[in-house]
């Protein structure tokens, strides 16, 4: 006869035995080792969840979450005040997209997809300028932290080539003048992209991309091209063979001169060497 | 982020049964997560405290949506009926949602937190705010009723129906 204590208890551990440190779990798995039967159930209770549990866990979220729950976070930062208007809009939302048919089969797809595992794996489809951009405003809601904190710019670009990231060989004048205060290495569509943060002032960052021209589609120019993309203002050139993009959500105005000058920075850091 | 919101994005899925209203919860969560997440002393406790909030917001969201009936739980446990894994070989994630869906809340919140594999069981009391030994006796109930669900259908071979996509929304 089965010990009802044992049986709830190890019902309880998760399949990939990640409890199993746990005193209750360990000592249901002891008393498991002395009894038999309770051994075969607790070895075929364990089988049974983890095909329930990875069936569960194979289910993809929806293409494009990840963005939607960005611009939420970025809503929030922004407008902390407006927060019960913003949740109200959400459900009713809710309701209204089930008024528009086009819409209503879109999400239909989608849920029908999600449902057979058909989502995974999907090329983003954004360009890599959007991506950066979704990518930074991860790191300022603080959503994500960056990977690397560092206030150097040498150690932090020594960091990331040996991630096999492409990270800047030149850094812009302007740039050396604010706080660097970290970087991250990211995946676009199976490219490394490097990603270099600054502080503009105390509330505001801007941030510096970098990632192999072999790797986007366009031809970018050695003189700066400026765009907005997603809410960032936007300089975009080429340098040898990385592309690069300077972001802030700050007026075109404020980055600029950011931008005025570039400084060999193995020159630089030459010149600081040997006199 | 990206560490947690595919698994809360299921774990609104199972609550709230469609995947647009899977999303929303999802979405609002780490909302709050950056309105007040820097509140949290305990970085440890960034995963549960998501998991409380979707939770909290779908109880305060969805749920009064819909009349649900009282249950009364009989929290004993019978002998379970044997168990054979080859049943449950072909499983796939569908049918699984479509099991869990067809469970009382108070099995189903516990059993799909139990299935992510995220929480451990007394971090699954936590974010229900129930006692371990209600957590263990529901999960038991649970798995009895999700198993008796699964391999009393076509669930088990894969051939079930998806969810109910507009439960939750409705």
């Amino acid at each position: 006869m089965m010990n009802e204590d044992p049986r709830l208890i190890l019902g309880a551990r998760r399949p990939d035995g990640s409890d199993d440190s746990d005193p209750e779990i360990a000592a249901a798995l002891a008393a498991a080792q002395a009894d038999p039967q309770l051994s075969e159930w607790a070895a075929k209770e364990s089988e049974v969840d983890g095909r329930l549990s990875a069936a569960l866990r194979s289910v993809q979220p929806p293409h494009g979450l990840r963005d939607r729950i960005l611009t939420g976070a970025r809503v929030s930062r922004k407008e902390t005040g407006s927060r019960r208007g913003w949740f109200e809009q959400k459900v009713f939302g809710i309701f209204q997209r089930g008024e528009i048919a086009a819409v209503a089969a879109v999400v239909a797809l989608l849920a029908i997809a999600v449902v057979f595992n058909r989502v995974s794996d999907v090329p983003d489809e954004r360009p890599w300028q959007v991506f950066a951009t979704a990518k930074a405003a991860e790191f300022e809601s603080g959503i994500t932290p960056l990977e690397r904190e560092d206030t150097l710019f040498e150690t932090t670009a020594i960091w990331m080539r040996e991630k096999a990231c492409p990270a800047p060989h030149t850094l812009p004048e302007g740039l050396q003048g604010l706080g660097l205060f970290g970087c991250s290495t990211m995946t676009w569509n199976g490219k490394p992209v490097g990603i270099v943060c600054f502080k503009l002032d105390a509330k505001r960052e801007v941030h510096l991309v970098s990632i192999n021209v072999r790797d986007i589609p366009e031809t970018l120019s050695e003189k700066p091209v400026w765009t907005e993309v997603s809410g960032y203002t936007t300089a975009q050139w080429r340098e040898n063979d990385t592309a690069y993009m300077l972001m802030g959500r700050v007026p075109r105005a404020e980055l600029e001169p950011l931008l005025a000058k570039k400084t060999a920075l193995r020159r630089s850091h030459q010149d600081r060497v040997h006199g | 982020m990206d560490r947690h919101y595919a698994a809360l994005f299921r774990f609104g899925l199972s609550l709230a049964g469609s995947a647009d209203a899977a999303s929303d919860l999802v979405q609002q969560t780490f909302f709050l997560w950056a309105e007040k997440g820097h509140q949290l002393r305990d970085p440890s406790k960034a995963k549960s405290w998501l998991f409380t909030t979707l939770y909290r917001e779908y109880l305060s969201t969805y749920r009064r949506m819909t009349a649900h009936p009282q249950v009364e739980l009989d929290d004993s446990t019978g002998e379970l009926p044997a168990i054979e894994p080859a049943a449950f070989s072909s499983i796939d994630g569908a049918s699984v949602v479509a099991g869990l869906q067809k469970l009382d809340d108070v099995f189903r919140v516990p059993l799909t937190l139990f299935y992510l594999q995220d929480l451990s069981y007394k971090e699954i009391a936590d974010v229900l705010g129930t006692p371990i030994g209600t957590v263990m006796s529901r999960l038991s109930r649970g798995k009895e009723q999700l198993r008796a669900l699964l391999s009393g259908s076509d669930a088990a071979s894969g051939n079930v129906l998806p969810f109910d996509s507009k439960k939750g929304a409705a």
